[in-house]
């Protein structure tokens, strides 16, 4: 290839770059995963073992259903710190209806999920009507939430479900584990949601700009209280996938995980301030992080090292991300 | 809208009730603080009622020892939100921290001042980590802090693994159990953090700096103010004031370990929301997160002294706050409305 040649290339790449920052988001962070599995193939000998990979992939379930969930909270310009303790109590209120008062299994699962409904609506109540900072909100909500999962379960672990719930957590559907099965049907529906429905939109218009999308009339409140629910309803899911591979519940399920979550997110390039989400990079990013978990661990690196690996990696990528970005887009 | 306006002609004629009202509306920092004083006041009354020993002499003793960590956190955590940042890997720095002052004491026999002195240098490195990420990458304070969270908590996991360091020597102890005046020195120090930081924010050339740049940064930015030195040396005052809780918990419980003082980021930052700051920036009420620390102390032992079972104490605490919470900012909005031009 000629220098002009080349020149005319990189320019050509440049401009599709920034035409499309999502889909050049979407390849970096790609990328970044190829980079990991090769590295790994050489480090780890049981790397790409079927067993290894269905592992990696059930085990990332919850992290993209919950992704999904938060870069759509992150997309309407919130945050939502309470989902790992939505999740200990859609885990406690599936257990106490099922094991403890012997609630058909059907309507567990529906409990479940209208708890998750009922977190949302009170988080996004909270932040969108009588605007209080959803930080703080959520700050308070997993004291609040996590205080209820205790109230209602008490510390020990409850055991004893029915098989389909069993079947949630370790059955498969033409092969493919049930976990992963519910992640794709809630990556693509979320895929579908933010980027062509129409209240999708006016999500990522309210978290863009609140002020221009009051002007266009977009209903601001109930942009960001939907935001909410859904990242409610997804936690309970996760909860019941949770609850469904252990076979036991308890109230101490999902600390911490809002972290993790929040990592994956950020990886995938989903902005903090709101306005743009990208679906498909938090799903490689929760990939990203659960590989490299896995590949540490197979390459015969000390546990703890890990939580040092992630910590690097997660600010690196920002750093170098935020570089390439336009000056005003920075915050 | 005829409300405030009423309001606003009431407070300018300088009625007594108009003052008064003005006081409440939260519209000066002195009303925050008030509010929040008041409220600490009531909850106190109110364990006193249920439980005559909460005032007594030991049970106090033992609150402000117990809140010594979480004052001296809410005073940098104050700055850091000031300028509008966010710092959750507080909890990671204190782990770093103890885990210096276990391996240079117990593993071997350093002098005590050495040991506290590398804590204290070992807090500022990490504080500068998060400041120069911050400050010289534009990393955001939230995204940078959760990674440094996970990053300086991996470091004590490394070196510590699952171990549990104890048997300190008597001098660090002291810091926590020894007595002067009848209070131990970790509240001195807890007070001497207090002042330090109120006189850096109100009555410094810095300290004004630091108020706008969490105001406006850019405006900021035009009038000559170093954004990056502000922001670089908040997160490093922050690391440093860590070290500090680091060695009074480690002198209280005499013994490290990685896990040490997981989730302490939230609590500081319940705490400092409790005292007024505002989370938007620009606006830091160091006297608020002393009487918010207080607080969130006498609620736990207060909770605890009444028998409540840890369950319903936990979620009365996250009911509590977010009620607070919200009530103060319907609060602060209607002032802002009355602030608005007619």
């Amino acid at each position: 290839m000629s220098d002009a040649n080349s020149r005319d290339f990189l320019m050509a790449v440049r401009t599709r770059l920034d035409a499309a920052p999502e889909s050049a988001l979407l390849l970096s962070t790609f990328s970044l995963l190829l980079l990991m599995i090769l590295v790994f193939s050489f480090t780890a000998d049981q790397f790409f073992t079927l067993a290894v990979l269905r592992n990696v992939l059930t085990q990332t379930s919850i992290y993209i259903i919950l992704g999904v969930g938060l870069t759509i909270v992150l997309t309407s310009g919130e945050i939502d710190i309470s989902i790992g303790s939505i999740i200990g109590l859609g885990a406690m209120v599936l257990a106490v209806s099922v094991v403890n008062m012997g609630i058909p299994i059907g309507f567990g699962l529906i409990a479940t999920l209208l708890v998750g409904v009922l977190c949302g609506l009170m988080n996004g109540f909270l932040t969108a009507v009588v605007r209080v900072p959803s930080i703080i909100v959520t700050l308070g909500a997993l004291t609040f939430f996590r205080g209820l999962a205790y109230l209602l379960g008490g510390g020990t672990a409850l055991v004893g479900f029915p098989p389909f719930l069993v079947w949630i957590g370790s059955g498969t559907v033409i092969g493919v584990p049930v976990p992963v099965c519910l992640a794709l049907i809630t990556v693509v529906l979320g895929q579908l949601f933010l980027k062509s429905t129409r209240t999708g939109q006016h999500i990522i218009a309210v978290g863009g700009n609140a002020e221009a999308a009051r002007l266009a009339g977009i209903n601001i409140r109930f942009s960001k209280i939907l935001a909410f629910v859904i990242m409610g309803v997804l936690s309970a899911v996760a909860s019941i996938i949770m609850v469904a591979r252990l076979d036991a519940a308890q109230s101490v399920m999902g600390a911490g995980i809002e972290l993790q979550v929040l990592a994956a997110v950020v990886l995938g390039g989903t902005s903090l301030f709101g306005g743009r989400g990208v679906i498909l990079g938090s799903v490689l990013g929760a990939l990203i992080l659960t590989i490299l978990q896995t590949g540490l661990l197979l390459s015969g690196v000390v546990q703890f090292w890990q939580l040092v690996a992630v910590g690097i990696l997660l600010i690196a990528v920002v750093a170098i991300r935020i570089s390439y970005e336009p000056s005003e887009v920075r915050p | 809208m005829n409300v405030a306006a009423d309001k606003a002609v009431e407070a300018k004629r300088g009625s007594v009730a108009g003052v008064l009202r003005d006081w409440l509306d939260g519209r000066s920092d002195a009303a925050s603080v008030t509010t929040t004083a008041l409220m600490l006041v009531a909850l106190i009354l109110l364990f006193y009622s249920v439980n005559e020993r909460f005032i007594s002499m030991r049970n106090i003793v033992v609150l402000l020892n117990q809140s010594a960590a979480y004052i001296i956190l809410g005073v940098g955590m104050t700055l850091v939100i000031t300028i509008k940042g966010i710092d959750l890997s507080i909890g990671a720095i204190v782990a770093v921290c103890g885990m210096i002052l276990g391996i240079l004491l117990v593993n071997n026999d350093y002098p005590v001042w050495l040991a506290i002195s590398a804590a204290i240098a070992i807090g500022g490195v990490c504080g500068a980590v998060n400041g120069y990420c911050v400050a010289s990458l534009r990393v955001p304070a939230l995204v940078t802090t959760l990674g440094t969270m996970v990053l300086f908590r991996g470091v004590a996991y490394v070196v510590l693994e699952d171990n549990i360091l104890f048997r300190y020597p008597e001098e660090l102890l002291w810091i926590a159990r020894g007595r002067i005046f009848g209070l131990a020195p970790a509240v001195y120090i807890a007070a001497i953090t207090v002042i330090f930081g109120f006189v850096l924010l109100n009555h410094t050339r810095f300290g004004k700096h630091i108020i706008a740049v969490g105001g406006n940064a850019e405006a900021a930015r035009l009038s000559g103010i170093n954004i990056w030195r502000v922001q670089f040396l908040v997160f490093a005052l922050m690391g440093v004031v860590s070290s500090f809780a680091a060695i009074i918990w480690v002198a209280r419980l005499n013994s490290t370990q990685a896990s040490v003082a997981q989730g302490v980021e939230f609590h500081t930052i319940a705490l400092v929301v409790l005292g007024g700051t505002s989370l938007f920036g620009g606006k830091g009420l160091i006297v608020g997160s002393l009487l918010g620390a207080l607080i969130l102390s006498v609620l736990e032992n207060g909770l605890a002294i009444t028998g409540i079972s840890s369950f319903v104490q936990q979620t009365l605490l996250g009911l509590i706050f977010i009620t607070v919470v919200a009530l103060r900012t319907l609060q602060a909005r209607e002032a802002s409305q009355a602030d608005e031009p007619m």
